[in-house]
């Protein structure tokens, strides 16, 4: 578990993180709007910037040294654009950052390399050249190096940014199979990326923590809040631009529309809260 | 200690295959200068031009290939994957050009001595030969360390060294880094040596602190 308490970070006149402050476990979600602060506090865990004021404890001990969480070899963090040696092939790549890594034997390397890309499932791309990857398989040899050199914690910074429909789902699913054996902490302003996916989400705004807890209780947070009206294509429009519509669902006979209000007008009906739903509580400060 | 030297072969193959054939320019010019020291005639050519064609044509392309290499750091995408790595790595890619860069200095020496003579290449030569190779390979880094770009960097030190090769040290108003003169030890030269030596350590500071560094701004 690593455990954040009082980080601060501040740029310029900007204040980027105020004081945050929390326990990352299992699939844990990091969510916010952009300029969150969700990428700085990545880059401190990740020991890419440093951080002003506070405490980053991983199972107990603190890993803040100087300015820096020296945890490199815990945590492994893919950015949001991973993307090296795009003259070089996949396996190529891999054995050059093994040999970074420290990995000195040959064999030991090609075994790593093997596990690494069978995990990842790339297997069948090994020889193609990092250019020619699309961006979900460049994101999964990000994924390899990272698991070559055994880390405990995984960061993945907006993980299905730019990626396809079917890659999003591949990518989600290679996610909660590395949370079986790793902490896998995802930073994501798209809630969807996140949902059914986390076991305790967080969010951040303004460099603030606004909400920890698990998926059900920031559900909870907009009980009473969503409704849903039946619509004729025809009255689509109008309440398109009147009410807060959050989602759209197409049926026979209409249109389903889920909306976020505190009062639900004539033709409505209170329905359940979904993450999105609990996610524009917390961030609009409704509950 | 296997595995460490087939590790160091790995890393050279792939920087042949990440850089292409830029990789071969200090080969070229290596290549160019043992020519003009073999081939020139004696009559033709002042022996002590052969000492500058050392300084001036070898010596500065000793920063080539690892500034090639630490600016893949810098390309789109990489600085967070890269950074930790190279910079922990740091040591290890100067030492192995450092090494490659004094056998071609040792080698173009032998060259001199076999066509002019012993007599003819000062030790002052081969040690300022060692502390300019030093000098350019930080220098090199440096700018690339502070400046995140190749091109840039590369003009920098191409401009730089024509500019003093070419005006023989005697133009513009910054510190004159090569020996135009056969070396005599007196108090000019060792204050010559010194400040290059004070140079090459600031440098060397400035590489390592600043190549932790790269992009630290926070999102």
């Amino acid at each position: 578990m690593i455990r954040v308490s009082g980080v601060k970070k501040r740029f310029r006149k900007y204040q980027i993180l105020s004081d945050v402050t929390l326990e990352m476990e299992g699939i844990y979600g990091l969510v916010g709007p952009n300029g969150a602060g969700k990428t700085t506090l990545m880059k401190i865990l990740s020991s890419l910037i440093s951080l002003d004021e506070g405490i980053i404890e991983i199972n107990g001990e603190n890993y803040v040294k100087g300015r820096y969480v020296k945890a490199n070899h815990l945590i492994g963090y893919l950015p949001q654009d991973f993307m090296v040696y795009p003259q070089i092939s996949v396996v190529e790549t891999l054995d050059h950052i093994a040999i970074m890594q420290g990995m000195l034997n040959k064999k030991e390397r090609a075994r790593a390399i093997r596990e690494a890309i069978d995990k990842v499932n790339l297997a069948g791309h090994e020889n193609k050249k990092m250019m020619e990857l699309s961006g979900g398989m460049r994101k999964r040899v990000g994924i390899a190096q990272l698991l070559m050199r055994k880390p405990s914690i995984l960061i993945f910074d907006e993980p299905t940014a730019g990626l396809d429909i079917e890659e999003r789902i591949r990518f989600r699913n290679l996610l909660k199979n590395l949370g079986s054996e790793h902490t896998v902490i995802i930073s994501s302003h798209i809630v969807e990326d996140i949902e059914f996916l986390c076991t305790k989400i967080g969010i951040l705004k303004s460099g603030r923590v606004l909400f920890e807890g698990t998926p059900a209780e920031l559900k909870a947070h907009a009980e009473g809040y969503v409704w849903e009206y039946h619509v004729s294509p025809e009255e689509l429009d109008y309440i398109m631009v009147e009410k807060e519509v959050i989602q759209l669902l197409e049926e026979e006979d209409g249109v389903n529309v889920r909306v976020f209000a505190k009062e639900g007008e004539e033709g409505a009906k209170q329905v359940a809260p979904r993450l999105i739903d609990g996610y524009l509580a917390v961030v609009r400060g409704v509950n | 200690m296997r595995d460490y030297l087939e590790s160091i072969y790995a890393t050279f193959l792939f920087d042949r295959k990440t850089m292409g054939l830029t990789f071969f320019v200090p080969i070229v010019m290596f290549g160019l200068s043992l020519l003009l020291i073999l081939l020139v005639p004696r009559e033709q050519n002042g022996i002590y031009n052969n000492i500058i064609i050392i300084q001036g044509v070898f010596i500065p392309f000793s920063c080539w290939c690892l500034m090639y290499r630490l600016s893949e750091m810098y390309e789109e995408g990489a600085q967070e994957t890269l950074v930790p790595y190279y910079s922990k790595r740091f040591g290890i890619d100067f030492f192995r050009y450092f090494i490659i860069n004094i056998i071609g200095v040792f080698l173009l020496c032998t060259a001199f001595v076999v066509k002019y003579g012993m007599s003819s290449l000062s030790a002052l030569n081969v040690i300022h030969f060692i502390i300019l190779v030093l000098f350019y390979m930080f220098f090199g880094t440096s700018l690339i360390v502070l400046i995140k770009n190749i091109e840039i960097s590369l003009t920098i030190i191409i401009i730089y060294t024509v500019l003093e090769v070419v005006t023989l040290g005697e133009f513009m108003p910054w510190p004159h880094i090569f020996l135009f003169q056969p070396p005599v030890w007196d108090p000019f030269l060792l204050r010559k040596f010194v400040i290059l030596l004070i140079t090459v350590i600031a440098l060397m500071f400035t590489t390592v602190i600043f190549i932790r560094r790269a992009d630290r701004k926070p999102q």
